[in-house]
């Protein structure tokens, strides 16, 4: 049976956990050959042995997501070892509740490296190796809602999330002028339970239930979600979607 | 899925031209639904699907346009869409078991006095999935451009029909209030 990305490669940072790691397998099961980066080798070799379990395709790079370098090797390994490469999925994120006043600017240049700088080189080298690969290719950029709206106590994250959603609209108009073509979109998550959060947070289920009593839908937003949405923005079904902003968060935005 | 493909979950379409209307039947039908005609109300199964397809309306500027064109085009087209959306929901509550609404907004015409009944979808939209969250009836509103965009492709229904789809299936279960725009780029520049 042909997935919906047959044999097409696809690189997702941050794979070894939350989002990333479901998204991983998620395009894997849909036919994807899927090079996953981060920075935990055991959490790295255990999604590369889920993907191979169900019967799918993936290797596992180790990536410092702000490393140019380290970004040249994830993309000579895919195409050494998957083949050309057709997308990207910009996940890999770094989380801070610290209000403005307390944030350093060591602090926030820790986050920038990680949200804005590590998406920048995965639009730009994800552009170069796309036109390598000849065929038209698609990336998504894993922002946030709070990339769209302000929220306290997140100075350094709302900043470089909201830089992440206007890098993805310049990308998408000079990739819609290049041949072959580059989608490129942008995806707001709401409170999804991952280790991003309960790192930050603590993992206690009674939060989670906060959170998903304070969300319209009332439900704890799972990577599975996000997964879903990442395969519809990087798949043939959005060949019209480009320069777009997908808020997937339950409502909590809507009002 | 959300809930189980077997029955078929029920869509309703209202409006549409045939081009468009056939394409989000066969997507949905092509994800386990089964279309239903007539009032949403005149199903004792209930109903899992609304898809809203806003007319598009001849557009104009605003020095030509009339009270009565806006009327007809704008104010006609946001009741029967908030009309559409009571009776489906009173359909999707009489199952118990949530639903999902998709609005279609009427292709983008930048600086259009009927981007009025756009941006009106857009609220409803936004209004409807703030109310209805708890009881797991999802709204969301796909928003086509007008063909003019950096892609430099044409719309094609199918893949509007591809985008409603998502919306209306299992696959977006945590998406509600959202904006699912269709521009090639349009927007981003």
């Amino acid at each position: 049976m042909n997935g919906r990305l047959q044999d097409r490669v696809v690189i997702v940072t941050g794979a070894t956990r939350g989002i990333g790691r479901e998204t991983a397998r998620v395009l894997a099961r849909e036919g994807a050959r899927v090079a996953c980066t981060g920075r935990d080798l055991g959490d790295g070799a255990s999604v590369v042995a889920e993907i191979t379990a169900e019967g799918g395709r993936a290797i596992f790079v180790p990536h410092d997501i702000a490393s140019e370098a380290d970004w040249r090797t994830v993309i000579a390994r895919a195409e050494a070892q998957l083949g050309g490469v057709y997308g990207v999925v910009n996940n890999a994120g770094a989380f801070l509740v610290r209000p403005l006043a307390d944030t350093t600017e060591a602090d926030f240049q820790d986050i920038y490296d990680v949200n804005v700088q590590g998406a920048f080189l995965g639009l730009k080298l994800g552009f170069e190796a796309i036109v390598r690969a000849g065929a038209p290719g698609a990336i998504v950029n894993v922002s946030s809602l709070m990339g769209q709206v302000g929220f306290p106590g997140a100075i350094a994250y709302c900043a470089t999330k909201g830089a992440v959603t206007g890098l993805t609209k310049t990308a998408a108009v000079e990739g819609a002028a290049m041949r072959p073509q580059v989608r490129v979109n942008s995806l707001h998550p709401g409170v999804i339970w991952t280790p991003m959060i309960t790192r930050q947070f603590g993992d206690d289920p009674a939060l989670a239930e906060a959170f998903a009593d304070d969300t319209p839908l009332k439900m704890i937003g799972l990577p599975q979600y996000m997964a879903d949405a990442i395969l519809f923005l990087i798949s043939d079904e959005a060949a019209m979607v480009t320069g777009a902003e997908l808020t997937v968060d339950g409502g909590r935005g809507a009002g | 899925m959300e809930r189980s493909a077997n029955p078929p979950l029920a869509a309703r379409l209202v409006g549409g031209d045939d081009d468009l209307a056939s394409a989000i039947s066969q997507a949905l039908v092509a994800d386990g639904a089964r279309i239903v005609d007539g009032p949403a109300n005149d199903h004792p199964g209930g109903l899992d699907i609304l898809i809203f397809i806003a007319p598009e309306g001849a557009g104009g500027p605003i020095a030509k346009t009339t009270g009565a064109d806006f009327s007809s085009q704008v104010g006609a087209s946001l009741l029967a869409a908030f009309l559409a959306l009571q009776s489906g929901v009173s359909a999707m509550r009489a199952k118990g078991d949530g639903g999902s609404v998709v609005f279609v907004a009427p292709p983008a015409r930048t600086r259009r006095a009927f981007d009025a009944l756009t941006q009106g979808l857009r609220l409803v939209t936004k209004a409807a999935a703030l109310e209805l969250g708890p009881e797991k009836i999802r709204v969301n509103i796909v928003l086509p451009g007008n063909g003019e965009n950096p892609l430099g492709r044409p719309r094609a229904p199918a893949e509007i029909a591809a985008a409603v789809a998502f919306a209306a299936s299992g696959r977006s279960q945590f998406m509600t209030g959202a904006d699912l725009v269709l521009d090639g780029g349009a927007q981003a520049q």
